[in-house]
C-alpha cells in the first residue's frame, strides 16, 4: 500500500545520506552562477538558465545580497571612519610636548647623571690598576662630551624626530585634505554603485555577486587601513619612550659595557622615525598614481550595478591597495615594534584577498574531486558489473558500468558513466602534467648520464670528453698516484680507446690459449717432458726391482713388469718424436699470454660506479611503481607499452619483476620475433652450417636463447639500450629467474675479459647443468615446474605452445633416475614438470634409446638396491604425468579442485 | 571471497586443504600467494565465523599462512615483514623449506643495495620482535627465566656471541656450548640452527663479497666458474663419458645431425667405437710393448679415442 509517511522518510533518508553531495552541488551551481554573472555577465534571463534563475535563485540571491549589503555597508562606515583616523594620526607631530615625555625623560636624565659618578671612580681605579680599556686619556674626553650631551638628549631626539616629520608632513599634508581622496582612491563610492535589488532573479544573482565581492574588498579595505593606523600608532608611542629613554643612549656613548644594550634603543629609534615619511610617502604616491596613471582605458561603459568591478574601477583598487601594501612591506623591512604590526597586518590582508581564489579554485576543487571519485555518478545511476564482448559476442572479461536509476534511466546512466573518473579539476591536471614532466626530465638527465657512462668505459677521446657528464666516477677513476700522475696515465690509456684495445688484445689472448693447446696435441715432445717421463719409467722399474719376491703374487709382479716396460714404451716414442724447439715455443708462448693479460689490465674499463648506481635507482622507482602484481597478461601489456613509449627503464623493471613472480617467460613467449634467430650446427659430413631456430613472425622461445633475443630485440635494438647496460639487465633478470627455479632463463650472461656477453644456448646450457646439480635432486625434481626441464616453444600450427625437453632435463633425468623413480612413485614428483615432460614422452623415448646405444641401459638403484632400466623410469614418469593430464583444465594448468569458491579466492588473492 | 556457509562446509575445507597441499608440494609460488591472501580475506572478512567457527578458522588461518609462506618471493616487502614478525615459526610446518632461497628473489629485486641492506636490516629486527614460541622448554637468560619466543633466542644469541656478524664457528660453538641448547629436542635443535643461519646471512651486507646475493659467472683469460658469496667455483671440466653423452643430446636438439644414414647409425658408431676399442685392446696385448705392431694399433686406438 502506498504509504506517504514512508516516502517522507525515504526521502529524508536519502537527503541525509547524500547531503554533501546536494549541497556541493548546489554550491557548484551556486558558484558557476556567481562567476559567471559578476561585472561582465550577459544577460541570460531569457532561456532555460534564465528561467531557473528567475524560479529558484531570486529568493536565495536576494537573501545573500541582503545580507552581504549589510555587512558591506558596515565595513563602508568603519573604512570611512577609519580614513579620518588615519589623517588625524598622521599628523601629529608634537612627540618632545607630551606629559609622559617630559616628565619620564626628567628622571631618566638625573640616573644618567649620578651614574657619571660611578663611572668617574671606575675610570679612577682603572687608570690606577693600568686597564687599559678604561684609561683615563681614553675614556675621560668622551665622558665629558656625553656628560654634556644628556642634558640635552630630548632636543637632539626632538631635532630628529622633527626632521623626519618636516618630510612626513609634506606627504601628509597632501593627502590629509579631507576624507574625500582617501574614498575616492580606494574606490569605496563605487563599491556600492548601483547596487538595487531589482526584484528578478536573475538580477538579483548579478547584485548578490557583486556584493560578495564588494565585502571582501571593504574587508581589505578595512584592514589596509587599520594596519595604517595601528603602525602609525605604534610609531607615536615607540617615539615617545625613545625619547624618554634618550640619555640612555647618551651614557652607552660614553661608557662601552652599556652600549651594547643602549646602542638597541637608537637603532630602533632610527627606524621608528623612519617609517613614518615612508608610510607617508606610499599613501601618498598610491593616490597620485591613481589619480594621473590609469592602466587602463576604459573603453567600454561601465555603469550601474557592480561599477567597481568594471575593468578600470577594480585596477584603480587593486594598485592602490598594492601600494599600500608595497608601503607596509617597506615598514616591515625596516623592523621594529610598528613593523611587526605592519608584518602581521600585511598577512591578514594576504589571506583576505586570496580567500576569493581559494574559494575559486578550493570549492570547485574538492566538487571535482567527488565527481571523478564516482559520488555524482553514484546519485544518478547503480554501479553494476558486466561482461566484456569481443566482436564474435564472446565474453571476454568484465568492466564496472554504471546504469542509470528509475527516475534517470538512460540519461543517468550516461551522465554517470561520463562523469566517473572525469578529472574536472585544473589543479591535479596542472600538478599531473608537472610532475609528469619532471619525471620525463629526471629520465631524461639520467639517460645522459648513463650515455656518459657507456661512452666513458668505451674509451676513447671522445669517451673521454663525453666521460665528463659522469665526472664524479671519472675524476674518482683517474684521482690517483703523485700529483695524479697514476691518473693521467689512465688518461692516456682510455684517450687510446679502452673498449677497442682490450677487444683487441682479447682476440690475441684467444690466438695464445689456441695455440698453447696445439702445442699439447702436436705429438711432439720437449726436452723436460721426456726428463719428466723418463723419471716415470725409472720409478716403474724401481717397484718392479725392489718388489719383495716372497711376498708378491705371480700376477702382481707381472703387472709391475708390464707397467714399467709400458713407461719404458712411452719413453721410447716421446724420444722418437723429441722437438728441441718445443720448450722454446711453449716458453715464448707462455710469456705472450703473459705479457698480453698485464697488457689488458691497462685497457680495464672504468667502473661508473655512481652512474649505474643513479640507473639502478631510476629502475628501482619504476619497479615501486608496479606494485605488487602477479598477473602476467598485465605485465605483458605494461612490457609492450613501455618499448611503444621508448620508456628503457619502465622496460627493464617490468623484466625484472616479471622474473621475481615467475612470468619472465610469458614475457618472452609474447614478443614476435623481428627476424630470423640462428644456431650453429653441424651437418651429416661434419661442416658447420647455420639453422634456422626461431623464424621471423614467430614467437621467441621460452629459453634462455628467448631471453638473449627479447634483449636484443626489444632492449638494445627497439629501445637503444647500449649493449653492456641491457646485458647489464638481463644478468639481473636471469639471475631472479634461477632464484625462483625457473633454470631454462638462469645464467645466459657472463663476464668475459671486464665485459659482460650473452652465452650460446649450448654453453649456457652447459652452466646452467652445473648450477642445477648444486641443488639437491628430489628438492629440484618436487619444487621445480616445467620451465627447470625443457623449453616452451610455439607450436608449427601457432595453436598454443609445445613443451620441449632441453640439455637440462636429459642430463638431469640421466644423472638421477633413483630421484624420479622415487618421487614419481610417492606422487611427489612435480605435477607441471611431469605433465609436460610426458607432452614430450617421444623424444623422453628416444633419448633412452638413445642411451641404451651408448652402452647406458640401466643404473644401480640405491633405495631399491636394485639394477633398473631408464625405460622403466621414463614410462613411470609419462604414464604419472599422463594421469595427471587427464585431470587438468585447460592449457597447461592443473585441475586443483574444481570449486568455483577457491577460484574465486585465488582470484580475489591475485587481485590484492 | 567465500561466503562464511561455505567455509564452515567441511567438504569445502577438504578441497581447500588438497589445492593447497598440491600447491605447497609443486612449490607453485605465485598460484600459493593467491589462494593464500585471498583464503586470508575470506577468513578474516567472515562475520563472525572466527567466533563461531574457531577450530576451522584455525586450520584455515594455518593453511593460509604456509601458502603465503610458499608464496613469498611474489609479495611486497612490508608482506614480508609481517610474516616473519608473526608467523616465522609455522614456516617449520613445511616440509625441507628454505627462508634463503625464498627471500633470494625479494632481495634480488631491490636494485640498490643500500635499500637491500636496510631491508635485511628491518628483517633482522622483525625477527627480534617475534613473540611465537619455537621451542617447548623456557630459556635462561642472565639468570632470568623467558618464554622460548624466536625474539628471547635471538636475544640470548647476541647476548652470547654480539650483535656483529658471526663466523660459522662461533655459531657451531654456541649451538653445542649454550644451556639452552642443551635442553632442546633434535628437530628443535634444528629449528634454532635454521633460525641463526638465516640472522647470520640477513646481518651480511649486500655490500661486501659474502653478503651478494647475486651470483657472478665469470670467463675471464680463460677460467670459467662463478663467484657465489665471494667465493670463486670453478666449473668442473667436462669427462669423456660427458662428451659421449653430449653428443647424443646435441642430436636430440638438433645441434648435430646424425649422419647421412640415420640416428640409429649414429648410436651404433657411439657403440661401435667401444667395441672396437676393446678389440684393438685385446689384439694389441698379443703384441710385445714397443714392437712396431703393437705401435700402429696404438696409433689407431688413439685416433678412436680422440673421436
Amino acid at each position: 500500500m502506498f504509504n506517504i509517511t514512508e516516502k517522507k522518510n525515504k526521502f529524508y533518508s536519502f537527503i541525509h545520506q547524500n547531503r554533501r553531495i546536494i549541497f556541493s552541488f548546489a554550491g557548484s551551481i551556486l558558484l558557476l552562477f556567481v562567476a559567471n554573472n559578476t561585472a561582465y555577465a550577459v544577460d541570460n534571463s531569457s532561456g532555460v538558465l534564465g528561467t531557473v534563475s528567475n524560479a529558484v535563485g531570486g529568493v536565495v540571491a536576494t537573501l545573500i545580497a541582503i545580507i552581504a549589503l549589510l555587512v558591506s555597508s558596515a565595513l563602508g562606515l568603519l573604512s570611512t571612519l577609519l580614513i579620518q583616523v588615519l589623517i588625524n594620526i598622521a599628523s601629529y607631530s608634537s612627540f618632545t610636548g607630551a606629559q609622559a615625555v617630559i616628565t619620564g625623560w626628567v628622571i631618566i636624565r638625573d640616573i644618567c647623571n649620578m651614574f657619571f659618578i660611578l663611572i668617574l671612580l671606575i675610570i679612577a681605579f682603572a687608570t690606577i690598576l693600568r686597564v687599559e680599556s678604561y684609561n683615563i686619556k681614553k675614556t675621560l674626553p668622551k665622558l665629558l662630551i656625553m656628560a654634556v650631551l644628556i642634558n640635552f638628549s630630548k632636543t637632539i631626539f626632538g631635532l630628529i624626530t622633527d626632521s623626519a616629520q618636516i618630510v612626513m608632513m609634506t606627504f601628509v599634508n597632501a593627502f590629509s585634505q579631507g576624507a574625500g581622496f582617501f574614498v575616492n582612491m580606494l574606490n569605496i563610492v563605487d563599491i556600492y554603485k548601483g547596487v538595487a535589488l531589482s526584484g528578478t532573479g536573475w538580477e538579483n544573482w548579478k547584485v548578490a555577486a557583486t556584493l560578495i565581492l564588494a565585502v571582501i574588498a571593504s574587508i581589505v579595505t578595512v584592514i589596509i587601513l587599520g594596519v595604517m593606523i595601528a603602525v602609525l600608532t605604534v610609531r607615536i608611542v615607540m617615539i615617545w619612550i625613545y625619547t624618554i629613554f634618550s640619555p640612555l643612549v647618551f651614557l652607552g656613548f660614553a661608557f662601552p659595557p652599556i652600549a651594547k644594550y643602549t646602542g638597541q634603543i637608537w637603532q630602533d629609534f632610527i627606524k621608528q622615525v623612519i617609517v613614518g615619511p615612508v608610510l607617508a610617502f606610499f599613501i601618498w604616491l598610491a593616490l597620485t598614481t591613481q589619480q594621473s596613471t590609469p592602466l587602463v582605458n576604459q573603453t567600454t561603459v561601465c555603469a550601474g550595478v557592480a561599477e567597481f568591478f568594471c575593468e578600470g574601477n577594480f585596477q584603480k583598487f587593486i594598485i592602490t591597495i598594492g601600494l599600500l601594501m608595497g608601503g607596509m612591506m617597506a615598514a616591515q623591512q625596516m623592523g621594529g615594534a610598528a613593523a611587526s604590526i605592519a608584518g602581521k597586518g600585511l598577512n591578514w590582508a594576504k589571506a583576505v584577498a586570496g580567500t576569493p581564489g581559494k574559494l575559486a579554485l578550493g570549492t570547485p576543487g574538492w566538487v571535482a574531486g567527488k565527481i571523478k571519485m564516482g559520488a555524482f555518478s553514484d546519485l544518478l545511476a547503480t554501479k553494476k558489473t558486466v561482461d566484456v564482448h569481443d566482436e564474435a559476442g564472446n565474453v571476454i572479461g568484465q568492466k564496472t558500468k554504471y546504469v542509470g536509476k528509475k527516475w534517470s534511466r538512460g540519461v543517468g546512466g550516461a551522465l554517470a558513466n561520463f562523469a566517473y573518473g572525469l578529472e574536472l579539476n585544473p589543479v591535479n591536471m596542472y600538478k599531473g602534467i608537472k610532475e609528469g614532466l619532471a619525471s620525463k626530465t629526471e629520465k631524461d638527465k639520467m639517460r645522459g648520464i648513463v650515455a656518459s657512462s657507456d661512452a666513458l668505459k668505451g674509451g676513447g677521446v671522445l669517451g673521454l670528453v663525453k666521460g665528463l657528464g659522469v665526472s664524479r666516477d671519472m675524476t674518482e677513476a683517474l684521482a690517483h698516484g703523485f700529483f695524479w700522475a697514476d691518473g693521467f696515465k689512465r688518461v692516456i690509456a682510455v684517450a687510446r680507446g679502452t673498449d677497442r684495445k682490450r677487444m683487441g688484445i682479447s682476440k690475441e689472448l684467444d690466438k695464445a690459449f689456441a695455440e698453447q693447446k696445439a702445442l699439447e696435441k702436436d705429438g711432439k715432445y720437449s726436452k723436460s717432458q721426456i726428463d719428466g717421463q723418463r723419471e716415470k719409467a725409472m720409478d716403474a722399474k724401481e717397484r718392479y726391482d725392489n718388489a719383495d719376491r716372497s711376498a708378491t703374487s705371480p700376477e702382481e709382479l707381472n703387472k709391475l713388469v708390464e707397467a714399467a716396460k709400458e713407461e719404458n714404451r712411452i719413453l721410447k716414442e716421446m724420444e722418437a718424436n723429441f722437438d728441441s724447439e718445443k720448450d722454446n715455443k711453449v716458453s715464448l708462448n707462455n710469456n705472450k699470454i703473459e705479457q698480453l693479460r698485464t697488457d689488458m689490465t691497462h685497457y680495464r674499463p672504468i667502473q661508473t660506479f655512481y652512474a649505474d648506481r643513479d640507473r639502478d635507482a631510476l629502475i628501482s622507482q619504476t619497479q615501486q611503481k608496479l606494485g605488487n602484481t602477479n598477473n602476467e597478461d598485465l605485465l605483458k601489456e605494461l612490457f609492450k607499452n613501455a618499448i611503444a613509449n621508448k620508456d628503457r627503464e619502465a622496460a627493464a623493471a617490468i623484466m625484472l619483476h616479471a622474473a621475481r613472480v615467475g612470468h619472465l617467460n610469458e614475457m618472452i613467449h609474447s614478443w614476435t620475433s623481428k627476424k630470423d634467430v640462428k644456431e650453429e650446427y653441424i651437418d651429416e659430413n661434419g661442416n658447420k652450417k647455420e639453422r634456422i631456430v626461431i623464424g621471423e613472425g614467430k614467437k621467441l622461445h621460452q629459453s634462455g636463447l628467448g631471453l638473449n633475443e627479447l634483449v636484443n630485440q626489444a632492449l638494445i635494438s627497439e629501445l637503444g639500450m647500449s649493449e653492456q647496460q641491457a646485458y647489464a639487465v638481463q644478468a639481473d633478470a636471469s639471475m631472479l629467474a634461477k632464484s625462483v627455479g625457473h633454470f631454462n632463463m638462469a645464467e645466459t650472461i657472463t663476464s668475459e675479459n671486464g665485459r659482460l656477453k650473452q652465452l650460446s644456448q649450448a654453453n649456457h646450457m652447459g652452466r646452467i647443468r652445473g648450477e642445477a646439480r648444486k641443488v639437491d635432486a628430489r628438492t629440484y625434481l618436487r619444487n621445480y615446474n616445467r620451465i627447470a626441464h625443457g623449453d616452451e616453444i610455439e607450436a608449427e600450427d601457432g595453436s598454443g605452445r609445445d613443451f620441449k625437453i632441453n640439455d637440462l632435463g636429459f642430463r638431469t633425468f640421466l644423472e638421477n633416475p633413483g630421484a624420479y623413480r622415487y618421487l614419481v612413485l610417492r606422487n611427489e614428483f612435480n605435477k607441471n614438470a611431469a605433465m609436460n615432460i610426458a607432452r614430450d614422452k617421444k623424444r623422453l623415448f628416444e633419448f633412452v634409446d638413445k642411451l641404451k646405444g651408448a652402452g647406458t641401459e640401466t643404473y644401480w638403484d640405491e633405495y631399491e638396491k636394485k639394477e633398473v632400466s631408464y625405460k622403466d623410469v621414463a614410462d613411470s614418469l609419462v604414464k604419472y604425468g599422463e594421469i595427471i593430464s587427464k585431470t587438468s583444465v585447460g592449457e597447461g594448468k592443473e585441475k586443483l579442485g574444481v570449486d568455483e569458491a577457491i577460484k574465486q579466492m585465488r582470484e580475489s588473492g591475485a587481485k590484492s | 571471497m567465500a561466503q562464511q556457509t561455505k567455509l564452515k562446509d567441511q567438504e569445502f575445507f577438504a578441497k581447500v586443504q588438497k589445492t593447497a597441499e598440491d600447491l605447497i608440494n609443486d612449490n607453485n609460488f605465485t598460484e600459493a600467494y593467491n589462494l593464500g591472501a585471498g583464503l586470508n580475506d575470506s577468513i578474516e572478512k567472515a562475520k563472525n565465523f572466527k567466533i563461531e567457527s574457531q577450530e576451522l578458522y584455525r586450520k584455515y588461518k594455518e593453511l593460509a599462512i604456509k601458502l603465503l609462506w610458499i608464496g613469498l618471493p611474489v609479495m611486497t616487502k612490508n608482506e614480508v615483514r609481517r610474516i616473519f614478525r608473526d608467523h616465522f615459526v609455522k614456516s617449520f610446518a613445511i616440509f625441507g623449506y628454505d627462508h634463503w632461497v625464498k627471500l633470494k628473489p625479494i632481495l634480488l629485486a631491490i636494485m640498490s643495495l643500500d635499500d637491500r641492506d636496510a631491508f635485511k636490516k628491518q628483517l633482522t629486527q622483525v625477527l627480534a620482535e617475534n613473540q611465537e614460541k619455537i621451542t617447548n622448554k623456557k630459556l635462561l637468560i642472565s639468570s632470568e627465566e623467558k618464554d622460548p619466543t624466536v625474539g628471547n633466542w635471538i636475544l640470548d644469541y647476541n647476548r652470547s656471541l654480539g650483535t656483529s656478524g658471526m663466523s660459522g664457528i662461533a655459531r657451531t660453538q654456541y649451538l653445542v656450548n649454550s644451556i639452552n641448547i642443551k635442553n632442546l629436542s633434535k628437530e628443535e635443535k634444528e629449528r634454532i640452527q635454521k633460525l641463526f643461519e638465516l640472522y647470520e646471512r640477513l646481518k651480511l651486507s649486500s655490500q661486501t663479497l659474502e653478503g651478494y646475493e647475486m651470483d657472478v659467472p665469470v670467463n675471464e683469460m680463460g677460467v670459467n666458474g662463478t663467484i657465489r658469496q665471494g667465493v670463486f667455483e670453478p666449473t668442473p671440466p667436462e669427462t669423456k663419458n660427458d662428451k659421449i653423452i653430449q653428443r647424443i643430446i646435441d642430436e636430440m636438439m638438433g645441434r648435430i645431425k646424425p649422419t647421412a644414414s640415420g640416428g640409429e647409425d649414429v648410436v651404433g658408431g657411439t657403440k661401435g667405437v667401444q667395441n672396437e676399442l676393446t678389440q684393438l685392446k685385446i689384439l694389441a696385448s698379443e703384441y710385445p710393448a714397443g714392437s712396431l705392431e703393437r705401435r700402429a694399433i696404438e696409433e689407431e686406438m688413439g685416433k678412436l679415442n680422440a673421436e
